[in-house]
C-alpha cells in the first residue's frame, strides 16, 4: 500500500531506530495492517535485541536448523530477487515475525561486508516488490548509505519521515538540504523529533516555527522504560501492556505521542492517496 | 525370583533408562553436520562438488516435521524447499535464472560452510600461477570476465575483439575451418593480464561446479550466450544443434564427452 522511509542527516543519534521501532509496534498491537520494517543497516542488531532474547538454547537449534535451510534475511531473499525470483508472496519467507500477519522485519545480523556490498544495491527492488504484499513498507533508511541510494530509496517513498535532533546546527542543515535536494523537495515530508526532550528550548513548537513547517511536528519522548524494553526485547509487551493506559501514568505521555505519530502518518498516507 | 534379582533387575532398568535418555539427549543437541575433515584434498573441484551435493541433498531431503518448527517457520521452510526444488529441477533444463539461484547457493556454502578462502581456493584452480592454468580454465576466467561487461554478449565480444571467426589451417586437416585453439585462448588470456578478486575467482569456481553437477558440462556457459546454438557430433550419434532458447536435455548431451563440439554464432 505506502512506502515509509525514516531519514536523518549524518550519523547524529536521532532515535531513528527507536521510533521505527516504537511507531511499529503500536501500528501492529493497536491496527489491522500487514507492516514489513526494512532494516538497511550493516549487522545491526537493534531490531533483533528490541523483540527477540539470545538465548543459549535457541541459538544452538537456531544453528542446527540453519544448517538445513537455503537462507533468510536480506541475504537469502536477495539470492532469490538476484535469480528473477519476483513474486511478492517469497518476501515473507526470509522475515522474522514479531506479530504474525501484521508485523514482521527483514534484516541481517551476520553477513560479510562483500556480501552486504552486493546486497544493498537491490534494496529498492525488495522494498518495490514488499510494497505489492505488505500494507506498510517501513525503511529505516542507514546514514552511511551512498547518496545515489538514499535517493533512490527516498524515490520511491510515498512519504518520508525526517528524523530531527534537537539541535539547531542539525535543524539548519536540514534545511538547507531540502532546500538543495531535488527528491526531498519533491517528496511529502514529516519531521519527526526523536528522544524528545520537552523541557529544551527547542520544543515541536518552536522547532516547527523555525522550519515553517504548518502540520507541526511529531515527536518520540525520551522513556526509560520504553528504552529498557529494547535492550531487553520486551517493547511487544510494552506496548501490550500499555494498550489501556491510565492518564496519569508517567508512560502515558509516551504512549500518546506515539500515538498520535502513528495517526498522523496513516493520515497523510491517507490523504496522498486520495490526491492520486 | 528373589528380592536381589528384582532389585538388580531394577537398577538394569534405570542404568538402560538414563543411557537411552543421555544419547537421545545428545542427538537432540549435536550439530546436523560434522566438520570438515582438511586436507591436500579438500579444496579440490572434486570434493567440493561432492559436498555440495552433499548438503544440497541435506536440505532437500529433510523432514522438516522432524526439526520441531513452529507452524508458520514450518510454512515458510517448506515453500523455501520446493523453490529450490523446484530450482534444481528447472536448472537442469537449461533455466538461466533457476541457474543463478542455484549459484548463488553453491557460493554461499562455499565460502560460509565449506570455508573457501583467498588463499586455499588456489588448490580447485591455480589463479596464481598462470602457467598451470589449462586451456579450459583460462576460457572459463576469460568469459566470467566479459560476462560481468557485457552479459550474454560475451562470446561474441572476445570473437569480435580478437578476430576469432576467419578461416584457419590446422596442422593434420586438409582444408581451412572455423576453429578456435588452445594457443588463441591462451594468447589471450595473456593478453588481457585479468586481476581477480576473490570473489571473480570463487564465481569461476562456482560455476565449474555447477557445470558438472547440474549444468551441460564444458558448454554450459557458452549455451546460455546470445549464440544461434551449441553444435556437437559424436561417432555414434548424428549431428545435434542444440539452441539456447530450446530445452535439451542432459541425456542428449553426454555424448559430447567424447566429441569434438563446434560453435556456430
Amino acid at each position: 500500500m505506502a512506502i515509509v522511509s525514516f531519514w536523518s542527516n549524518g550519523r547524529e543519534e536521532t532515535g531513528k531506530s527507536s521510533a521505527i521501532v516504537a511507531l511499529s509496534t503500536l501500528l501492529g498491537v493497536n491496527h489491522n495492517y500487514k507492516i514489513l520494517v526494512l532494516d538497511t543497516k550493516y549487522n545491526d542488531n537493534f531490531y533483533q535485541d528490541c523483540f527477540w532474547k539470545e538465548d543459549k538454547t535457541i541459538k544452538m537449534i537456531n544453528s542446527n536448523n540453519a544448517k538445513t535451510d537455503i537462507g533468510h534475511g536480506i541475504s537469502g531473499l536477495s539470492k532469490a530477487i538476484l535469480s528473477n525470483k519476483t513474486s511478492p508472496e517469497i518476501v515473507t519467507n526470509y522475515t522474522k515475525i514479531v506479530f504474525k500477519d501484521r508485523l514482521e522485519l527483514l534484516m541481517d545480523t551476520n553477513v560479510e561486508p562483500e556480501e552486504y556490498e552486493r546486497h544493498k544495491t537491490i534494496f529498492t527492488d525488495i522494498v518495490k516488490m514488499a510494497n505489492k504484499y505488505y500494507d506498510l513498507v517501513f525503511i529505516d533508511i542507514d546514514s552511511s548509505l551512498d547518496n545515489k541510494l538514499t535517493d533512490s530509496l527516498l524515490e520511491i517513498s510515498n512519504l518520508v519521515v525526517v528524523c530531527l535532533p534537537q539541535k539547531l546546527r542539525k535543524i539548519n542543515e536540514y534545511l538547507q538540504l531540502k532546500e538543495e535536494n531535488l527528491v526531498l523537495r519533491s517528496k511529502p515530508i514529516l519531521p519527526l523529533i526523536g528522544r524528545y526532550d520537552k523541557h529544551s528550548k527547542y520544543n515541536a513548537k518552536n522547532v516547527s516555527r523555525y522550519i515553517k513547517e504548518k502540520r507541526g511536528i511529531c515527536t518520540i519522548p525520551y522513556n526509560t522504560l520504553f528504552f529498557e524494553a529494547c535492550n531487553e526485547a520486551t517493547v511487544a509487551d510494552f506496548f501490550i501492556k500499555f494498550r489501556k493506559i491510565n492518564s496519569k501514568d508517567r508512560n502515558a505521555m509516551f504512549i500518546a505521542d506515539v500515538r498520535q505519530t502513528a495517526e498522523k502518518i496513516i493520515s497523510r498516507l491517507q490523504e496522498l492517496q486520495m490526491r492520486m | 525370583m528373589n528380592i536381589t534379582n528384582i532389585l538388580l533387575t531394577f537398577v538394569v532398568l534405570i542404568i538402560v533408562g538414563v543411557l537411552i535418555k543421555y544419547v537421545i539427549e545428545k542427538n537432540k543437541n549435536a550439530e546436523v553436520e560434522e566438520g570438515i575433515d582438511i586436507d591436500d584434498k579438500t579444496y579440490t573441484i572434486e570434493k567440493m562438488k561432492e559436498f555440495v551435493k552433499r548438503r544440497l541433498d541435506e536440505i532437500t531431503k529433510i523432514n522438516l516435521y522432524d526439526i520441531g518448527l513452529s507452524e508458520e517457520e514450518l510454512k515458510r521452510r517448506k515453500a523455501k524447499k520446493y523453490e529450490l526444488k523446484r530450482a534444481l529441477k528447472g536448472c537442469t533444463y537449461g533455466d538461466v535464472n533457476d541457474k543463478k539461484y542455484v549459484k548463488e547457493l553453491i557460493y554461499d556454502l562455499l565460502f560460509k560452510e565449506y570455508g573457501v578462502t583467498e588463499v586455499n581456493i588456489s588448490k580447485a584452480i591455480p589463479f596464481d600461477i598462470p602457467s598451470l592454468l589449462s586451456s579450459q580454465d583460462k576460457f572459463d576466467i576469460l568469459l566470467y570476465a566479459y560476462k560481468k561487461d557485457f552479459g550474454y554478449e560475451a562470446l561474441a565480444q572476445i570473437i569480435k575483439k580478437y578476430n576469432l571467426a576467419t578461416l584457419k589451417y590446422i596442422a593434420g586437416e586438409a582444408k581451412p575451418c572455423y576453429v578456435i585453439t588452445k594457443e588463441e585462448i591462451d594468447d589471450i588470456f595473456d593478453k588481457e593480464a585479468l586481476v581477480l578478486t576473490f570473489q571473480d575467482k570463487l564465481n569461476v569456481v562456482v560455476q565449474r561446479i555447477y557445470q558438472h553437477y547440474k549444468g551441460y558440462s564444458s558448454i554450459d556457459e557458452i549455451r546460455d550466450m546470445n549464440i544461434d546454438g551449441v553444435s556437437g557430433r559424436s561417432i555414434r550419434t548424428s549431428r545435434k544443434f542444440f539452441k539456447p532458447s530450446c530445452t535439451n536435455r542432459w541425456r542428449l548431451l553426454r555424448t559430447n564427452y567424447r566429441t569434438q563440439s563446434t560453435k556456430s554464432m
